[in-house]
């Protein structure tokens, strides 16, 4: 009995720590978010002041780009909405004891990101096609492609190491590393993955969509 | 020994609790019970809202869209926040983290859209 009596006191210790750990990381991990909304909010608050002066530029843009372009990205913004999706059922999974379902979500978000980074380099070849450029004095849409590259390029870039978190995850996953009481990297992936699902939400329809 | 167990009982039920929504393999909304879990029954939300942002950007012509598309765009945001994040069932020093640098960025914002130094509504 009192092997039993310590075999759960410990067991409970273990709880209480991961428990314990979980809460800490995910609060440090807010504060990353909160510092990472203010930069975005940078660029978010340049395209808008941008925008409510040059109306005319950014019709012109839209007119350019057309109803195909606007499918290009909307189709994005389906992909990186499903990986988000992908990502909330791995850990769903991993919460239910199947790990193995969960790095099967986990791989499917990883793919949608990829396919995404890869839309977003043939959409920036479409614009510069189009001579929509970062230069002043080359963009034939005055300041528009400066204005427009900054912040996506910023977010894509998160995409990217977003990417690479996931593949770490995985392999980690792999190696057994997590279990339906002990997920908390994979839940601090989530919360970075979702926030940068979030700022697309809000890319996709100020640059894209007003 | 029953003593003894308790913590680990009330360590699994708490964490079970926080976890009984999203884990369940249906969703309750408006009374009503969908046969999906509740993270498949927001991503169909936010799939049919996005359709509706497109498909208004298309039809409306005048500035009416520009509250209405960022307003949809809002609700998404939220969704993804209180759902896929978590900050509804979270520590509430987490949303405080959070918002309080959103709320200071959004005013930082409105106010750049404001001045006239930037072109804004109040120097056209």
């Amino acid at each position: 009995m009192s092997e039993l009596t310590v075999h759960h006191d410990s067991h409970a210790h273990d709880l209480e720590a991961i428990s314990r750990i979980s809460e800490n990381s995910k609060f440090a991990m807010w504060l990353f978010i909160a510092s990472e909304t203010i930069i975005f909010s940078v660029f978010i608050a340049a395209y808008a002041v941008f925008r409510f002066n040059n109306k005319e530029i950014v019709h012109a843009v839209h007119e350019a780009l057309g109803f195909s372009g606007t499918l290009i990205v909307t189709f994005n913004t389906f992909l990186l909405l499903t990986s988000s999706w992908a990502m909330v059922m791995g850990l769903r999974s991993i919460q239910l004891d199947n790990v193995k379902g969960g790095i099967r979500w986990l791989g499917i978000t990883a793919l949608l990101g990829t396919i995404f980074i890869g839309l977003q380099y043939y959409e920036y070849t479409q614009l510069a096609a189009k001579s929509i450029t970062l230069g002043f004095e080359t963009d034939a849409y005055e300041g528009f492609g400066m204005h427009f590259y900054a912040p996506t390029f910023f977010h894509g870039f998160h995409v990217f190491v977003g990417v690479l978190l996931c593949l770490e995850v995985i392999r980690r996953a792999r190696k057994g590393h997590y279990t339906k009481e002990n997920y908390v990297m994979v839940e601090l992936f989530g919360l970075y993955w979702h926030f940068v699902d979030v700022v697309w939400i809000l890319l996709f329809t100020l640059i894209y969509l007003v | 020994m029953s003593e003894e167990i308790t913590p680990i009982e009330h360590n699994e039920s708490h964490a079970h609790n926080d976890h009984a929504e999203t884990l369940a393999p249906t969703t309750k909304i408006l009374g009503a019970t969908l046969p999906m879990p509740l993270y498949t029954t927001v991503f169909v939300i936010l799939a049919v809202l996005t359709v509706t942002e497109v498909l208004l950007a298309e039809i409306i012509e005048s500035d009416i869209k520009i509250p209405l598309l960022l307003g949809i765009a809002v609700a998404k945001g939220a969704l993804v926040v209180m759902f896929y994040m978590h900050l509804k069932t979270d520590s509430r020093a987490f949303a405080l983290a959070f918002l309080v640098p959103l709320i200071l960025a959004i005013l930082s914002t409105l106010f750049l859209l404001a001045v006239p130094s930037t072109g804004g509504y109040f120097g056209a």
